[in-house]
C-alpha cells in the first residue's frame, strides 16, 4: 500500500510539471499546444536513448533532453505568428502525430513499438522513495520558477497576448519574442518531465506518448483552471484521484484504460459547459 | 510506370472516402463554424453498427445500412444539441469548441473500445478483381467510388437548387443576417449536422467494406477530412472534395516512397504547408458554395 502511494505521488509530481508547463503556453499565453505530449515523448526518448545506448550520465541526459525540447518549443512558436487559435492548435496536434510516427518508425534508435526497456534511475535515487523526493523537489522548483515568471511584468505581457494580441502589440510589446520565450520555457520543463517519466517507469514505448496522456493533461489544465499554476496542481490531483478510484471497482484490466478516458472526458465536458473557468482559473474559455 | 497508375487508382479509392468525410465536415463548418473533429467518432459508430448488425447478428446488410445511418445521425445530432448548442448559448470562444470536440472524440473512441474492444474487424467480402496488365481494381472499389460520387453529386445539387440549400448558404454567409431574415439558423445547423453525420455513416460503411475497421481510425479520418477541407479552401464543398483526393494521392505516394508507417502523418505535413503558404486553400473562396 505504501509503495503504491509513493508510486502515485511520484506520478502526480511528474504530471504537475507537465500540466504547469502546458498551462504556461495554453492558459497564460493562449497558445493551445496539443503537441505538448510529443515534446514529453522527445524528452523521454532522448534521455532513454542517451543513457541506455551511449551510457552518458543522468545529469548530461536531462540537460541535453531539456535543451532539445526547449529548442523544439521555440520552433513550434514560430508558425504562431501567422497561424492563430484553433489552426495553431491543430498544427501542434500535427507535431504530436509526426513525433509519434518517428517513435514508431525510427526503429534503429527507438526500437519501434517494442519500446525501450532497462532505463535505470540515476545513481543514489534507485529506491522509489528517494526518486520520489527528487521528483518532488523538481516539481517544486518548476512551480516556483513558473510562479516567478508568470507574476513578473513578462507574465503580464503573456496574459495580454492571450487576451488581445493586437492591444499587446500596440503597447509596444514584442509579442513574437514573448511567445517564443513562453514556448521555450514550456518545452524545457516538459522535456524535464519526460526524462523523469522515462527514468521513473523505466520503460517507454510510442503508446506512452499518444492521445491518452494528452487528454489527461488537457483535462487537468481545464478542470484546474487556465492561467493558474495552483489550479493545475489541483487538477492533476483530482484527475489522479478519479482515475485511481476506478481500481476499487475491480473492473477487468482491459476496461480500465477506456473507462478512465471516458470519465476524464465527461468531467472535462461538464467543466467546459458549466464552469469554463475551471476550479480556480483566472482565464476563461468563453 | 504501372506503379504510378496504381498509385493513382488507390488515391482515387481512398480519396473518394475522404471526400465524404471532408464534405460532411464542410457542411457542418459552414453553418456552425466548428471544426467538428468528433466527426471521426460518428464514422466509427457507422462502421461498427453496420458490422454488428450484418456480421455479428447475421441480419441483412440493408438493415445494417439503415441502422448504421440512423445511429450515426442520432449521435451527430446529440453532440450538436448537448454540447455545441450549449456552448453557443454562452458565446464560447472557438478554442472552447475545439477542446470539447476533442473531448467528444476521445469519449467516443473509448466508448467504442469499451463496447466492441480494440480488435480489428473485417467483413471478409469476396469480390471480383479486374486486372489490366499489372493494375488491379476490385468490383468493391468500383462500387465504392460510384456510391461516393453519386452522393456528392446529390449533395451539390441540394446546396445549389433547393430552398434548404439557399437557407444554408445564407447562414454560412452571415448567420445573424440570416436569422433576421427569418431563417431558423438553429434548425439549419441541426440539418447540416444530420447531413454531415449521414455522410459519415456512409463513409464508415464503405471503409469497413474496403479496408478493416479499428477504433483508432476515427482520429485519423477526422484529421484527414479536416486537412482536405483546409487544402481545398474552408467552406467550399468542391474544394473539400478536391482536397480529399489530394490527401489520398500524397498519402499513397508516402506509402510507396517511405513505407506504410508514415501514412497517417502525411496529412499533417500537407496541412502545415498549406496553412503557412496558402491559408485560404486552393480555391480560397470566402463564401460557401
Amino acid at each position: 500500500m505504501f509503495a503504491f502511494l509513493i508510486y502515485i505521488l511520484t506520478l502526480i509530481c511528474i504530471y504537475s510539471i507537465i500540466v504547469m508547463s502546458l498551462n504556461l503556453a495554453m492558459g497564460y499565453t493562449g497558445l493551445v499546444n496539443f503537441g505538448h505530449i510529443g515534446l514529453l515523448g522527445v524528452g523521454a526518448y532522448t534521455s532513454a536513448i542517451l543513457t541506455t545506448k551511449f551510457d552518458v550520465s543522468f545529469i548530461f541526459a536531462i540537460t541535453f533532453a531539456a535543451i532539445l525540447c526547449a529548442l523544439i518549443g521555440a520552433l513550434l512558436s514560430i508558425p504562431s505568428r501567422k497561424i492563430k487559435d484553433d489552426y495553431f492548435a491543430l498544427l501542434t496536434l500535427g507535431f504530436l502525430f509526426v513525433s509519434g510516427a518517428v517513435f514508431i518508425n525510427w526503429t534503429d534508435m527507438t526500437r519501434g513499438t517494442l519500446g525501450i526497456r532497462g532505463i535505470v534511475r540515476p545513481e543514489g535515487f534507485a529506491e522509489p522513495i528517494s526518486f520520489f523526493v527528487l521528483t518532488f523537489i523538481m516539481s517544486l522548483v518548476t512551480f516556483f520558477i513558473l510562479e516567478k515568471v508568470t507574476n513578473s511584468p513578462f507574465g503580464r505581457v503573456l496574459e495580454a497576448i492571450r487576451d488581445d494580441e493586437q492591444v499587446a502589440e500596440s503597447l509596444g510589446k514584442n509579442i513574437d519574442r514573448a511567445k517564443m520565450v513562453a514556448m521555450t520555457l514550456s518545452g524545457f520543463f516538459v522535456g524535464i518531465a519526460g526524462v523523469f517519466m522515462a527514468h521513473f517507469i523505466r520503460f517507454i514505448n510510442p503508446a506512452s506518448f499518444w492521445l491518452d496522456p494528452l487528454v489527461i493533461s488537457l483535462a487537468a489544465v481545464v478542470i484546474g483552471g487556465l492561467a493558474s499554476l495552483r489550479g493545475s496542481i489541483l487538477g492533476v490531483i483530482l484527475v489522479f484521484t478519479i482515475s485511481e478510484s476506478l481500481r476499487f471497482l475491480s473492473l477487468p484490466s482491459t476496461m480500465i484504460g477506456p473507462m478512465r478516458v471516458i470519465l476524464f472526458m465527461i468531467v472535462l465536458l461538464v467543466v467546459i459547459l458549466f464552469r469554463p473557468k475551471g476550479i480556480i482559473g483566472r482565464a476563461d474559455l468563453d | 510506370m504501372w506503379i504510378i497508375a496504381q498509385i493513382f487508382i488507390n488515391a482515387i479509392i481512398a480519396g473518394s472516402v475522404y471526400a465524404l468525410v471532408a464534405s460532411g465536415l464542410t457542411f457542418i463548418y459552414a453553418t456552425s463554424r466548428i471544426f467538428h473533429l468528433a466527426h471521426g467518432v460518428v464514422i466509427l459508430f457507422g462502421a461498427y453498427i453496420f458490422h454488428f448488425v450484418w456480421v455479428e447478428q447475421g441480419l441483412s446488410p440493408a438493415l445494417g445500412v439503415l441502422f448504421s445511418i440512423l445511429g450515426s445521425v442520432a449521435i451527430g445530432l446529440l453532440m450538436n444539441e448537448l454540447v455545441y448548442e450549449q456552448q453557443r448559448k454562452r458565446h464560447a470562444k472557438r478554442l472552447a469548441y475545439l477542446i470539447s470536440t476533442i473531448a467528444l472524440l476521445m469519449l467516443g473512441t473509448s466508448s467504442i473500445i469499451l463496447i466492441f474492444n480494440t480488435s480489428l474487424k473485417s467483413f471478409n467480402i469476396q469480390t471480383t478483381v479486374y486486372r489490366f496488365d499489372q493494375l488491379n481494381i476490385t468490383l468493391m472499389q468500383i462500387i465504392l467510388i460510384v456510391i461516393s460520387c453519386f452522393l456528392l453529386l446529390i449533395l451539390s445539387a441540394v446546396v445549389k437548387y433547393t430552398k434548404f440549400g439557399k437557407a444554408m448558404r445564407a447562414t454560412s454567409d452571415n448567420d445573424e443576417v440570416a436569422s433576421i431574415m427569418g431563417i431558423n439558423t438553429r434548425q439549419i445547423r441541426r440539418l447540416s449536422f444530420g447531413i454531415g453525420s449521414l455522410l459519415a455513416a456512409v463513409a464508415g460503411i464503405l471503409i469497413g467494406l474496403e479496408f478493416n475497421i479499428d477504433p483508432n481510425m476515427g482520429v485519423y479520418l477526422a484529421i484527414k477530412g479536416f486537412t482536405a477541407m483546409v487544402i481545398g479552401g474552408v467552406g467550399s464543398i468542391g474544394g473539400a472534395i478536391f482536397g480529399a483526393f489530394l490527401v489520398g494521392f500524397f498519402e499513397q505516394i508516402a506509402v510507396w516512397y517511405f513505407g506504410a508507417g508514415w501514412k497517417n502523418s502525411i496529412a499533417f505535413v500537407l496541412l502545415f504547408f498549406f496553412l503557412l503558404l496558402r491559408p485560404r486553400g486552393i480555391f480560397g473562396l470566402k463564401r460557401f458554395r
